[in-house]
């Protein structure tokens, strides 16, 4: 992959945001329970709306867009990987949604230095920021079920 | 001035009656600490005769009581205890029978100052009555002074209802619905009845003698109970109603299957599920091994993950099976712990390490494969999130190695999926568990099979296992005489457990 160009980093950012509709959705077609399937279609729509909002990101668009400290709970990042797997439980497809965030996340986070132009970095920083959103409210969905369990 | 009219604008002050001295809550006798952490003996030793007077004497019996309400199965709390005070423990031990199946296990396990005593009025000014010490002196005052007479039975009907589980909720429902005339059959997949009392609540706790006892009433009164029968290995829930003839179905199979941590080194050997590990003492008896069958190895340093009561529970028999350390790893403050304060107490009293704000992120083992350690991360709490939760975040490089032996996972459960895979038109939550109508009539998404307990709710309580029973039998009562339905694609479906 180049990412030579700003257009070539939102080309990028929108193919993967296609790969985890389509991940999702075949999830969503394999799993045996509704409520499951209910849960990774509204996953395929968050991000849905991930490649909507990278598809119209432009420099200048980014002028816009709002940096902020987004708390990161860590959850995911001392787990084992997990692989989608029809009839897992709930928790088990949290944490293979958060744990997708924090791969998608971290790769980001490390562009940024591999990339000279400010509005590449830029790009990338907000491209992880994005990720951290998803991340959080995934993590925040886990931590509360955990909770109750006394985790 | 006259002598009369002074006398009526000075009247003498009334001399004020000495008020009664206030009673205090009465404490319960306990075994010293450090002789029970070596046994495994009742910790708790129940209310003598005397204790038992002055702990009733302080129930204002209220007009308006507010503990019935608090109770989820509704006990008139204020006559019981007045049969208390009037030294009537048999007749009071009937009041609590009429609406309470277990009185000396809720006694024991209810976690009464979430409920019944949270309410209770004289809570608000002093320490509210001992609700639930009352009630196990009286259940095990009438255990201890006679058999309770088996009650007149009801013709039959001709009914037939397969109860899945006996636990505190399968339990509850037989008992109802056998002294409305109908032939009950219990299917329990282990080799004794109970559910979580027996397997999951160690003896120390909650004496297994008791159980049996309640369990042996419910067979005197006629339901039948067939061990060693896994629903959805040996016969499917359509095949109970199709083939065998049941009228109806109550599923209250709990929620057994645990969760991990899925951090590095979980596969390792003296790593444990808290089912696995109290089963073993619970159930099997492994801590009379060679009495009885099971072993289990004897570790020295033994850390259980999670903060609620079955970690307490967990860490507790670590400490009586000869554990020289024994902690409690848990990732947030001791605020926020799910366990009873009585239950966090006494491990405190008896020994236990609290590693409160600390999260394991790897097990570490030696070459054969058996538990060398545990690292952890030490936890802070973040800012306050939208819902106002204070959440732990780990600190950076604060990373550090406990040496361990064992490890016993205490973080949750939750259902079982067998039944709702051999049962395609049961309906389940996003979460896993049976969705029900609603939890007054427990009705799940196939025609005749109920639910209740924590397959329908998650892990919760003893009695609120027991309260959904309670519905759940007046419900399939309702149902056998109607023979109506719900609509479980229309509203009020229950979405989430």
């Amino acid at each position: 992959m180049s990412f030579a160009s700003f257009e070539d980093i939102v080309k990028y950012a929108v193919e993967k945001e296609v790969e985890a509709v389509q991940f999702y959705s075949e999830a969503a077609q394999q799993e045996q329970y509704a409520a499951a399937k209910e849960t990774f279609l509204k996953f395929a729509e968050e991000e849905k709306k991930h490649k909507a909002l990278f598809e119209d990101i432009n420099p200048k668009a980014m002028e816009g867009y709002e940096f902020k400290k987004i708390a990161d709970l860590k959850r995911s990042d001392y787990m084992v990987d997990i692989e989608f797997k029809s009839g897992m439980p709930y928790t088990d497809i949290l944490r293979l949604a958060m744990k997708r965030e924090e791969n998608a996340k971290k790769f980001y986070d490390d562009c940024v230095n591999l990339v000279a132009g400010a509005d590449q970095q830029k790009l990338f920083q907000m491209l992880s920021q994005e990720e951290a959103k998803h991340k959080l409210a995934l993590e925040t969905l886990y931590d509360n079920e955990m909770a109750k369990g006394g985790d | 001035m006259n002598e009369e009219k002074q006398v009526q604008e000075t009247p003498k002050a009334k001399p004020k009656k000495p008020k009664k001295p206030k009673i205090p809550r009465q404490p319960m006798p306990e075994q010293d600490p450090h002789k029970r952490a070596k046994n495994f003996d009742s910790v708790t030793l129940g209310y003598t005769l005397e204790q038992a007077a002055k702990e009733a004497e302080r129930c204002i019996q209220c007009k308006k009581p507010y503990c019935i309400a608090g109770c989820p199965v509704a006990i008139d709390i204020p006559k019981f205890i007045q049969l208390v005070k009037d030294k009537e423990y048999l007749k009071a031990a009937m009041v609590i029978k009429q609406t309470n199946l277990l009185p000396a296990v809720c006694g024991r396990v209810c976690p009464q100052e979430d409920q019944c005593e949270k309410v209770c009025v004289l809570g608000k000014k002093q320490e509210p009555v001992a609700i639930g010490r009352l009630e196990r002196f009286v259940a095990d005052y009438e255990a201890e002074h006679g058999e309770m007479p088996l009650p007149e039975m009801p013709p039959k009907t001709g009914k037939k209802i397969a109860v899945v589980g006996a636990g505190p909720g399968g339990l509850t429902v037989a008992g109802d619905l056998i002294m409305l005339g109908h032939d009950v059959t219990i299917f329990e997949a282990l080799h004794k009845a109970g559910g979580v009392l027996v397997y999951g609540i160690p003896e120390f706790r909650l004496p297994k003698a008791i159980v049996d006892r309640e369990v042996e009433y419910l067979q005197r009164l006629g339901v039948e109970l067939k061990l060693n029968s896994v629903i959805g290995k040996i016969r499917t829930i359509d095949q109970l109603m199709n083939e065998d003839g049941f009228d109806a179905v109550f599923i209250g199979s709990g929620a057994g299957l645990p969760w991990f941590m899925d951090i590095p080194g979980e596969n390792l050997n003296g790593v444990y599920s808290a089912n696995e590990y109290l089963t073993r003492n619970n159930l099997m008896k492994s801590f009379d091994f060679p009495s009885h069958d099971t072993p289990i190895k004897k570790h020295k340093n033994v850390a259980v993950i999670g903060g609620g009561n079955v970690a307490m529970d967990s860490v507790r028999t670590a400490l009586r099976l000869g554990a020289d350390n024994a902690y409690v790893v848990y990732r947030r403050s001791r605020t926020e712990m799910p366990a009873r304060k009585e239950e966090i107490d006494h491990a405190d009293h008896e020994g236990v390490q609290f590693k409160n704000l600390t999260a394991p992120v790897r097990i570490l083992g030696n070459d054969d494969g058996w538990v060398t350690g545990l690292e952890c991360l030490e936890m802070e709490l973040g800012e306050p999130d939208a819902s106002g939760r204070r959440r732990p975040i780990p600190i950076k490089g604060s990373e550090f190695i406990l040496e361990m032996d064992a490890v016993i996972i205490a973080i949750g459960t939750s259902a079982n999926p067998l039944i709702a895979q051999t049962t395609p038109d049961l309906k389940l939550n996003r979460k896993g568990y049976l969705e029900v109508e609603n939890e007054t009539t427990c009705r799940t998404s196939k025609k005749g099979v109920f639910a209740g307990g924590d397959i329908v709710t998650g892990s919760a309580t003893v009695i609120l296992a027991m309260g959904a029973g309670r519905n759940a039998a007046k419900a399939i009562q309702e149902y056998l005489d109607t023979g109506e339905w719900w609509s479980p694609n229309g509203e009020g479906a229950k979405a989430e457990g």
